[in-house]
């Protein structure tokens, strides 16, 4: 009876897990390698962006930050694990990032401090809060409906949430657009090894290679050597071919320096060269 | 043991007396005209009346230092009688003995002084004319009396003379005489229904001082005992007061803040003797404020959280309650069992928890009233005369949570003439974490019948609070206390002392991530406690 039991028991659940999923179907949220949609914030404070001023209470896109890789960071005052968490994001992503330059292929890290506390009393202590933590720039997620609409996108409920989504729309590794990063909570696991997790998703973003120069071709013996230009980080595939339709590869590389020497042992009499990224 | 248990006892236990049937003593008649005499005590010179020891047994011991037998006698009486009636709190029928020696040589006292440490007498009284002596027939010494007195009532001096000889027979004899005597019922009834009202009043101080918090409870009762009745009033003034800190790394709304209540308590309690081996108790009690400086810290940051942000919504705590109970105690084995069943409901409102709700956004509070039943068996037994155990097994049923399941159980144990060594054990079960367990004890000295001395350690351990429903959990993580403490009391024949200081250690486990904003609350804390009583009959 209750060896019967226990498969009645699982379909029941399962039934559950699907009814559940059919219920949440109609706020279904993002998840990681999704492509984010366009949407809109309103700019809390005014603020700088690719040389243009957005004025306070203005509708900022996620589309005007194309060419960079953003951290979005919910946040609401009287939140305990928000307040906990924004200085650990401050040493491991906002500053960590502005000291290098962007990630290690030069694309810029834009920290964005989300609001979600619309209520009004809580206005005056969510300036003080901005303000410690330096915050900038600062999104409000609502306007005059006071009601939050982003974050629901990526999670259905609770704070602070973590998202980090690729805006190198010609980027060799990743689609335009794609969701790295979609974290609820704070303090549930490690938040520094959360936050390293985090860095090695956003340093695989590569942007655009500029295109890698061949030199020094000459014979050697009875191989045949030439010099690719390279970008540190990169990684680069020297390929071959003898009717210029076929290239199978001869060598994948992880360039650590700006040249790498690349020598073809198996040479055939003539050969056509060229390298590619990744 | 010390005395004020004894005296404690005498209160249960005198009821046994009156179960058992009287037997009127053969042999000896009792005087015509009522026994009666006053003499003063040895170092006090208080006056001391034979009616004081009415419904006793008492054993009168005349002797003078020069006399070489009296030495032997007043000795062996001393072990064998007094003693050995005490450790067995009265004799074969429960009926306290009183051994009197009675000094009749007035000059060199330096010498009967000598005597009386020599012989350990604890209880001398002078009768330096040997009128006592000779109104008792007696012309020489040793002369031992022992005095009936169980048909003894305040109104009938009825005391009678059951044995009288010159000269020592050993104990063996004397005993066989003592444990003869069965108590009087009606005498004791009417000793009962006769008693002068005796009116009980105590005071006592207790504080519990950490460097952030500091605990006050200042306590007076007074009751009334009369015959198989008894009551008493119990009014606390308690206050807390904290410097309360937010854990700023959790917390941007919180401030530093002195906090301070007062909380006000009274008790009433009745216990009526039913029959002569059950007696029923009730008892209620209110109270209002906080009763805790944790919760007065949850209070507060609830307050600073939410307060000036939800004026609409947010209440001002005002937590209070009330409680009754009722028991009934039985004794099954006269004088050496008992068995008690209590019945306790209390009512709480605390100061609630408040959170966000996620999709309204507004405030939820959580419970506020809480109701307990708490049912509890108690076996108290004399193992033997130097053993007393008491097992306490206690069912506690809270609104909202599992039932937790009690037990304590705790020994007095009289080591020698001067050491008591009590000690106290207990285990708690919540499904589905909470455990704790405790274990006490007291080595207790006795320097004079009056001055005693202790030493007391204790050490708890529980595995944390349950969680509760709350997203920030207020629940405590596991605690371990060590207690050290050094006692000093006082018991004189109306009036008795206590006063005690020990140090406290507290220790919590690490705060989870839920409960990290109550990181400052749930720190480890040293603490000196300090308890002053003072507790008067008359």
């Amino acid at each position: 009876m209750i060896q019967r039991t226990k498969p009645w028991t699982l379909m029941l659940l399962l039934a559950g897990t699907v009814l559940q999923t059919v219920h949440c179907a109609g706020a279904a949220t993002y998840q990681v390698g999704n492509t984010v949609l366009d949407f809109t914030l309103v700019a809390r404070r005014a603020f700088t962006n690719n040389g243009v001023v957005m004025p306070a209470g203005s509708k900022v896109h996620l589309r005007d930050f194309e060419g960079k890789i953003v951290f979005l960071e919910w946040f609401a005052v009287w939140c305990p694990y928000c307040v906990a968490a924004a200085p650990q994001v401050e040493s491991g992503i906002v500053s960590y990032y502005t000291s290098r330059g962007g990630n290690p292929f030069g694309v810029p890290v834009l920290h964005i401090a989300v609001n979600q506390e619309a209520l009004a009393s809580y206005q005056s202590q969510t300036d003080s809060f901005i303000t410690q933590q330096g915050f900038n720039p600062v999104m409000n997620d609502y306007d005059t409906t006071t009601t939050n609409r982003v974050r629901f996108m990526f999670q259905s409920s609770g704070q602070p949430i973590f998202v980090v989504i690729n805006g190198v729309t010609n980027s060799p590794t990743h689609k335009p657009w794609q969701l790295l990063v979609n974290h609820l909570g704070y303090g549930q696991t490690d938040f520094k090894q959360e936050l390293a997790n985090d860095r090695a998703l956003i340093d695989a973003v590569q942007s655009q290679a500029s295109p890698s120069r061949l030199s020094e071709a000459r014979s050697n013996g009875a191989s045949f050597e030439l010099r690719v230009q390279t970008q540190p980080g990169r990684s680069y595939r020297v390929q071959g071919s003898t009717n210029l339709v076929d290239w199978p590869t001869l060598r994948s590389i992880t360039a650590t320096t700006n040249t790498f020497l690349f020598r073809d042992t198996n040479a055939p009499p003539s050969r056509f060269y060229r390298a590619v990224t990744p | 043991m010390s005395f004020l248990n004894v005296r404690k006892h005498h209160l249960f236990f005198s009821s046994l007396a009156l179960s058992l049937l009287t037997q009127v003593s053969p042999g000896l008649a009792s005087p015509s005209a009522p026994l009666e005499f006053q003499l003063p005590r040895w170092e006090t010179g208080e006056k001391v009346k034979l009616s004081d020891f009415a419904g006793e047994m008492i054993v009168l011991d005349f002797f003078a230092y020069w006399c070489g037998p009296c030495r032997r006698a007043s000795e062996e009486i001393e072990k064998g009688i007094g003693k050995y009636y005490a450790a067995k709190k009265g004799n074969a029928h429960g009926i306290a003995v009183r051994v009197l020696s009675i000094n009749i040589e007035k000059d060199n006292p330096k010498l009967t002084a000598q005597f009386i440490k020599q012989t350990g007498a604890e209880y001398v009284l002078n009768d330096l004319d040997g009128a006592l002596l000779a109104k008792l027939g007696g012309s020489a010494t040793p002369f031992l009396v022992i005095i009936d007195g169980t048909h003894a009532t305040i109104k009938a001096a009825d005391f009678r003379i059951i044995y009288k000889n010159a000269g020592f027979e050993g104990t063996e004899k004397l005993r066989q005489i003592i444990d003869g005597i069965r108590p009087s019922k009606t005498a004791a009834i009417e000793r009962a229904t006769d008693a002068p009202t005796i009116h009980k009043g105590d005071a006592s101080f207790e504080a519990m001082l950490a460097s952030d918090v500091q605990i006050t409870s200042t306590a007076f009762s007074y009751g009334q005992q009369k015959g198989g009745t008894e009551w008493k009033l119990r009014y606390a003034h308690n206050t807390i007061g904290a410097d309360y800190a937010p854990f700023a790394q959790f917390d941007f709304l919180g401030f530093p803040e002195r906090i301070k209540t007062d909380y006000n308590s009274g008790q009433a309690s009745v216990r009526q003797k039913l029959k002569e081996s059950l007696t029923l108790s009730v008892s209620g009690g209110d109270y209002a404020g906080f009763t805790d400086y944790r919760s007065l810290w949850l209070a507060n940051y609830y307050k600073q959280q939410f307060a000036n942000f939800f004026p609409g919504q947010y209440a001002k705590p005002d937590p209070q309650g009330f409680n009754a109970s009722t028991g009934l105690r039985w004794e099954y084995l006269p004088t050496t069992g008992f068995a008690e069943a209590d019945f306790l409901y209390s009512n709480d409102e605390i100061a609630p928890g408040y959170e966000r709700d996620p999709n309204s956004n507004n405030l939820i509070r959580g419970r506020e009233i809480f109701h307990t039943y708490a049912p509890t068996l108690k076996f108290e037994n004399v193992l033997t005369p130097r053993i007393r155990a008491l097992n306490e097994f206690q069912l506690t049923v809270t609104s909202g949570r599992e039932p937790r399941y009690s037990y304590r159980g705790s020994a007095n144990v009289a080591l020698g003439e001067r050491w008591t060594w009590r000690t106290q054990g207990g285990y708690t079960h919540e499904d589905p974490t909470l455990r704790a367990w405790f274990a006490a004890t007291t080595l207790e000295y006795e320097i004079t019948p009056q001055w005693l001395v202790n030493l007391s350690g204790l050490y708890y351990r529980d595995t944390g609070e349950i969680e509760n429903s709350l997203l920030i959990s207020t629940a405590a993580p596991g605690l371990q206390t060590s207690q050290g403490g050094i006692g000093l009391r006082y018991i004189g024949r109306w009036s008795s002392f206590s006063l005690s200081v020990s140090p406290v250690r507290a220790n919590y486990e690490p705060v989870n991530i839920g409960t990290r904003p109550f990181t400052n609350l749930y720190k480890d804390r040293t603490w000196i406690a300090v308890q002053a009583a003072w507790a008067l009959e008359f």
